[in-house]
């Protein structure tokens, strides 16, 4: 059920935004379009299937405390 | 790309609005608890240089945003590498705050609800924002300085009975330690958060007076902070860091002649929108940040799918409100690397250079 | 795309109007078992709580229109249930009728005797994370248990909660007694000398009818009931802390032949702390107005004789405060504050006290200063005697 809503969110907004890009022939912007699309699909996607996606504050936790030792 | 122009007035509403969003990140004040308020002070008196340097970058590199100002000083490699970070900390920031508005709903008014409800409702009305335009939000932004300015004063007259002044007492008793500590959360987190000022630069009419504009914008938003932190200090007393939201919490205490009982509705309608507010201007900096980088004619179909990255993180970075509190450090030192450490590495190393020169210069968006 | 528009905004707004008016946590009111009031008295077991939740039969709570003289059913009912944490025992009484509990108009807390001394500081936490309930909730202290407190009918008020909270509000409108609210309990808790308190209520029986009143002042240590003060005692404090408002004073006339009583209409105080010597000295001064209200005997009050007057009101006072301080350093209970108030005026020293405060604070040296000044003395200026 989440993958089928998902699924018609990203298909909504690609139909939303991609005929306009095509139609003023923005390749670039498409490009950048559909690569971050496709991010934002993949970390959704994964989100939903429960799969465990690191907290990039945790990685950033890390280097801080245990690298730097800049802990207060 | 961008093409509405902000004067000036509204340029000091932008900032002003922008750090009364942040009155909901004061809540994690538990390492000054009765003496907040002096590390807001301390801060604000902190920060004026800072806010000197960024208006210094603005005057130096006339028209040019934060992106273009970091590829004119250090090369077009170095540059990109360090816009790329800002874009990504742009990024990190909207989630964590997309993420606190939609925690404090759920903690406080609606738990039953699931939080992604609230976050993807919420960013979809900053993406429409962003949609029409960083234009008609500075023009809007007298309305939104206004509804804190009332806000404040009323549930502050509201509260005065319960307030007391020995609560400030014994002034300035945290350990030293302590007190830095909270002092360097503030200047880094609520205060810092201005560096995204910098990247309306070129829609500003003009960056003569941009020193004493953001220097008034940066002093009415510290009032509002310092406002709050007093009220809520003053009339909580000793319980006030172990609430997640003070407050909240001080507004639930009101009740005069029990006909004006439960006002905290109007913390969450201020909260809400002065959270838009700055939702809105931080997910405007990513997606012009980003367009910028990749050299996009308009920045318009970033829109949807950085929102779609930022629900996602938002909900990765929201494990649980403890985990929070354990990333905290390192959220407080990223965001002084990006607010309070490079922006004066940046105008140092102009200065070094010698930049901008004084060949015409035109802007590098076309 | 143009033509999609329209149908876009259409489907945009529809599922706009589904899922923003937030059905989600909407809760109908036939749906909702409202309560008004929660009892937590010691369960069965060492760590059972029981609670006595009043819930409101919102359709007998009504007012009647009519005069008719009708009866109505009992508006609210005792729900007992039991549970080792506070939310376990509350939820149990969803499976008793089925109704979710409803918090949010819960404005009393009664904690029984028993419970009280077993410490209370275990059940405040929930009161304290649940966004339904208020910090403005009234905390009492049942002389017995807090379930036979809720079950007392009044005549006057349709619901026992009410009642409470109009008789303790009642008492403190004339400083007998102070309102103590979840968030001023919280506050003295928090504080690592204060002595929280709380109003002590008991049951009268007269004849048929029962009702409560307030009978003390409950003294807790840390979160553990300890003792109380009686009258006397719990205007001492009041004294201090300067909440009296109004009330009365009662002294014996200057020839002794009668009482005279006053009323109080303003009192001012001013505690400050002292550290001489490694002791602990608090002034406390104390300035109050009051006017003579009635007067049992027939001497006349003429000019000489009114500093008497204030003199012996000033002793009663005196002893009220010394008798709150005795009581409480008996209990070795800092009700007053002056521990947060050493703290804070005397930061470095406290450290040194802190610890053994327990110890240090029955020794304190108090300072009373207390000043009565007497104004009006009512309609007449002298008692009513013949000439002599």
């Amino acid at each position: 059920m989440d993958i089928f809503l998902l699924l018609l969110i990203y298909t909504g907004v690609a139909l939303f935004q991609v005929p306009a890009l095509i139609k003023k022939s923005y390749w670039r912007e498409l490009i950048a379009f559909s690569s971050l699309f496709t991010l934002a699909f993949t970390l959704n996607l994964l989100q939903i299937l429960d799969v465990n996606i690191p907290n990039p504050l945790k990685g950033i936790q890390y280097i801080v405390e245990d690298v730097l030792h800049l802990k207060y | 790309m961008v093409n509405g122009k902000i004067s000036e007035t509204q340029f000091v509403m932008i900032i002003t609005a922008f750090l009364q969003g942040s009155v909901l990140a004061l809540s994690f004040n538990a390492t000054t608890k009765h003496d907040t308020w002096l590390a807001v002070l301390a801060g604000f008196i902190l920060f004026i240089p800072v806010t000197l340097c960024y208006a210094s970058l603005a005057k130096r590199f006339a028209g040019l945003n934060l992106m273009q100002m970091s590829e004119a000083i250090l090369g077009p490699y170095w540059g990109k590498g360090i816009s790329l970070m800002y874009s990504w900390f742009f990024l990190i920031l909207l989630a964590l705050n997309v993420r606190d508005l939609g925690n404090f709903y759920t903690i406080q008014f609606m738990p039953e609800t699931p939080l992604p409800f609230f976050i993807i409702v919420f960013a979809a009305v900053c993406a429409y924002a962003v949609y029409i335009g960083i234009e008609v939000l500075a023009r809007l932004g007298v309305f939104f300085v206004a509804i804190p300015f009332i806000i404040i004063p009323f549930t502050s007259l509201l509260l005065f009975k319960d307030m007391s002044i020995s609560a400030f007492l014994p002034i300035f008793s945290a350990p030293l330690k302590e007190f830095i500590h909270g002092t360097h959360i503030i200047t880094a987190i609520p205060l810092g958060e201005t560096i995204m000022m910098l990247m309306f630069i070129p829609s500003l009419n003009s960056t003569e007076r941009i020193t004493k504009n953001a220097l008034l914008g940066l002093f009415f938003g510290t009032i509002c902070l310092l406002a709050v932190s007093v009220r809520n200090t003053a009339v909580l007393g000793y319980t006030e860091y172990i609430w997640s939201s003070p407050s909240l919490q001080a507004v639930r205490l009101i009740d005069i002649g029990n006909v004006l009982t439960r006002l905290d509705v109007l913390i969450g309608i201020g909260h809400t929108f002065m959270m838009f507010f700055k939702c809105s201007l931080l997910y405007y900096c990513v997606v012009l940040s980003l367009a910028q980088l990749l050299r996009l004619k308009t920045y318009t179909p970033l829109i949807l799918p950085i929102g779609l990255i930022a629900i996602t993180l938002s909900m990765i970075m929201n494990a649980s409100t403890v985990e929070r509190e354990a990333t905290g450090d390192a959220h407080l030192m990223q965001a002084s690397l990006f607010s309070l450490i490079f922006p004066p590495v940046l105008l140092l190393i102009a200065k070094l250079r010698n930049l901008p020169d004084k060949r015409n210069y035109s802007e590098k968006s076309n | 795309m143009k033509k999609l528009r329209p149908m876009l905004i259409i489907i945009i707004a529809f599922v706009t109007l589904l899922t923003l008016p937030g059905c989600w946590s909407a809760k109908g009111l036939s749906s909702l078992a409202i309560v008004t009031g929660i009892g937590i008295d010691k369960g069965a077991s060492l760590d059972q709580l029981l609670l006595t939740i009043q819930i409101v039969k919102p359709s007998q709570a009504q007012v009647p229109s009519s005069e008719g003289g009708k009866s109505r059913g009992k508006a609210f009912w005792n729900a007992t249930c039991a549970g080792e944490t506070m939310i376990g025992a509350i939820r149990e009484v969803t499976h008793l009728i089925g109704k979710e509990p409803f918090l949010a108009h819960s404005n009393v807390i009664i904690f029984g005797n028993d419970f009280a001394t077993t410490g209370v500081k275990k059940t405040l936490d929930f009161f304290l994370r649940n966004p339904e309930t208020q910090p403005t909730a009234l905390i009492l202290v049942a002389s017995g248990r807090a379930g036979d407190i809720l079950n007392v009918e009044s005549e006057a008020e349709i619901l026992p909660v009410q009642n409470i909270i109009k008789i303790i509000k009642g008492a403190a409108a004339i400083s007998q007694f102070k309102v103590i609210t979840i968030n001023d309990f919280t506050n003295n808790l928090m504080s690592k000398t204060t002595a929280p308190i709380a109003p002590l209520v008991t049951i009268t029986q007269n004849g048929n009818r029962q009702n409560i009143y307030v009978s003390g002042l409950a003294v807790f240590k840390k979160d553990k009931l300890v003792g109380a003060l009686n009258d006397m005692e719990t205007r001492g404090l009041l004294w201090t802390t300067g909440d009296v408002k109004k009330g009365l004073i009662l002294i014996t006339s200057p020839e002794d032949t009668g009482n005279v009583a006053f009323e109080i209409s303003k009192s001012k105080s001013k505690v400050t702390p002292e550290i001489k010597d490694g002791r602990v000295i608090i002034h406390i001064e104390v300035r109050t107005e009051t006017n003579l209200v009635e007067q049992t005997s027939a001497d006349k009050i003429y000019f000489p004789v009114v500093a008497l007057l204030e003199e012996r009101q000033a002793e009663v006072i005196r002893q009220e405060i010394m008798a709150a301080f005795d009581k409480s350093a008996e209990l070795s209970a800092d009700i007053f504050g002056f521990g947060d108030i050493v703290y804070k005026n005397f930061p470095a020293q406290w450290q040194s006290l802190e610890d053994h405060w327990d110890e240090v604070y029955p020794r304190i040296d108090l300072v009373l200063d207390i000043k009565v000044t007497m104004r009006e003395t009512g309609l007449v200026t002298q008692p009513v005697s013949p000439e002599k």
